[in-house]
């Protein structure tokens, strides 16, 4: 997804905290798109994304005067998105992440299982196996693009532990998905040190 | 100065960060420079760069954006009115609370010397009603036991001053007398005495909650 220009977000940001509706809806829609993505890995459930995309705007029309620009408009507006979705999952313990994880497969996935199946399922399988803090993590950084720096700043927890949850995600889609996007499994035969 | 195993590991671990373009301009060359000679970071490079295009491509469930927003704009217009609402009670409630009190409390207390010189001016003159002993009515007496009082009215015995006079002014109304020993008032119009304002007066006592009875006097019950 490419990246926001944070100078328009910021211009619509004033006119938000100005009260001006119109530059809320221009900003709801840019980013409704890359919210959803991003809370789809948090919950399954269409009324807790809706519920959370709306309760994160309207934080940002209650608070944009606070915004002191010590980040990107981006990032400020994803970590609202994250303590939202963690809110949303606190109240509804019995749905979201955990249901929605719980619904796949945990084993690894074999070559042969995954011989018919398309890629999107198997990338699906293997998200799921994966803590809701590694795969927001895994989102951030290769569905909206954000800096480990940033995804620190979203997920409000220090730098090290985006590099670990980061790290552990990797190790584990890897022993998952062997086949990935046509990987042959010689590719990682080697055991690729680290 | 890094080895090669903590170049290995360093590069290793910024794989994420090449990959989505975010990691730092000065680092980016030495990264290279690994992976121009390292197998193993070049293969998962490749395999991130995949999970990266997988999950971009990755399908989600589909939400009206402009439905939503609708939602999140009918949100924001009912609490706007809501807040103007309660911003608009907060101001009359200040009003009342604020400066006006005291003017309020010296206008009661004018009018109660008022209302006590003339009891005593009535009381002292012969052939009065009050001097008479025959000025006792009932709440449904048909006729009003003063001249310009249109209305009785019993308010909640908790009800401010503040409150009352608010309720008044809005009423159009002011004292006439009272309270009665049944802790009934009469009132009598501020501005003007016909028939429609009288109504409507009765209309906001009773829609008060701070209102036990009130009824216009001469009425039919």
């Amino acid at each position: 997804m490419p990246a926001r220009d944070d100078r328009l977000d910021r211009e619509l940001l004033r006119s938000v905290a100005n009260g001006d509706a119109r530059a809320l809806e221009h900003l709801y829609l840019e980013y409704h798109r890359r919210l959803l993505q991003f809370l789809s890995r948090l919950s399954s459930r269409r009324e807790a994304l809706e519920e959370a995309i709306n309760d994160t705007f309207w934080i940002v029309w209650q608070k944009a005067s606070e915004f002191r620009g010590g980040s990107r408009v981006s990032t400020w507006i994803m970590g609202i998105a994250w303590r939202c979705a963690m809110k949303a999952l606190r109240r509804n313990s019995d749905s979201s992440a955990e249901a929605f994880a719980n619904s796949m497969p945990v084993e690894a996935v074999s070559s042969e299982s995954l011989a018919g199946e398309e890629r999107g399922e198997w990338l699906e399988r293997g998200l799921a196996t994966l803590p809701m803090e590694q795969r927001a993590t895994l989102e951030l950084a290769y569905y909206v693009g954000h800096s480990c720096e940033e995804i620190a700043i979203i997920m409000a927890c220090p730098v090290n532990t985006v590099k670990a949850r980061m790290f552990q995600a990797r190790i584990k889609l890897r022993n998952l998905l062997p086949k990935l996007g046509g990987f042959q499994d010689s590719m990682f035969s080697s055991g690729g040190q680290l | 100065m890094m080895n090669d195993t903590s170049v290995h590991r360093h590069t290793w671990d910024q794989i994420p960060w090449i990959v989505n373009g975010t990691v730092p301009d000065n680092e980016r060359e030495a990264l290279e420079a690994h992976l121009g000679g390292c197998a193993d970071c070049r293969a998962e490079l490749e395999f991130q760069r995949r999970l990266a295009a997988s999950l971009e491509a990755g399908s989600v469930c589909e939400i009206d954006s402009q439905q939503s927003w609708q939602q999140l704009r009918a949100r924001i217009d009912a609490t706007g009115r809501s807040e103007r609402a309660r911003n608009g009670q907060r101001r009359s409630r200040g009003a009342l609370s604020g400066r006006w009190i005291p003017w309020l409390v010296a206008a009661m207390v004018v009018q109660a010397i008022g209302l006590g010189v003339l009891g005593t001016v009535l009381w002292s003159k012969p052939g009065t009603a009050v001097a008479a002993g025959t000025s006792y009515r009932t709440l449904s007496a048909q006729e009003p036991a003063a001249g310009s009082a249109t209305l009785r009215v019993v308010f909640a015995s908790d009800m401010s001053v503040g409150n009352m006079q608010a309720l008044l002014t809005a009423a159009g109304l002011q004292v006439q007398s009272g309270p009665s020993s049944a802790g009934v008032w009469s009132l009598e119009p501020a501005r003007d005495s016909n028939r429609s304002a009288t109504q409507s007066a009765l209309r906001e006592l009773r829609d008060s909650p701070e209102v036990r009875f009130a009824e216009v006097i001469g009425a039919s019950p």
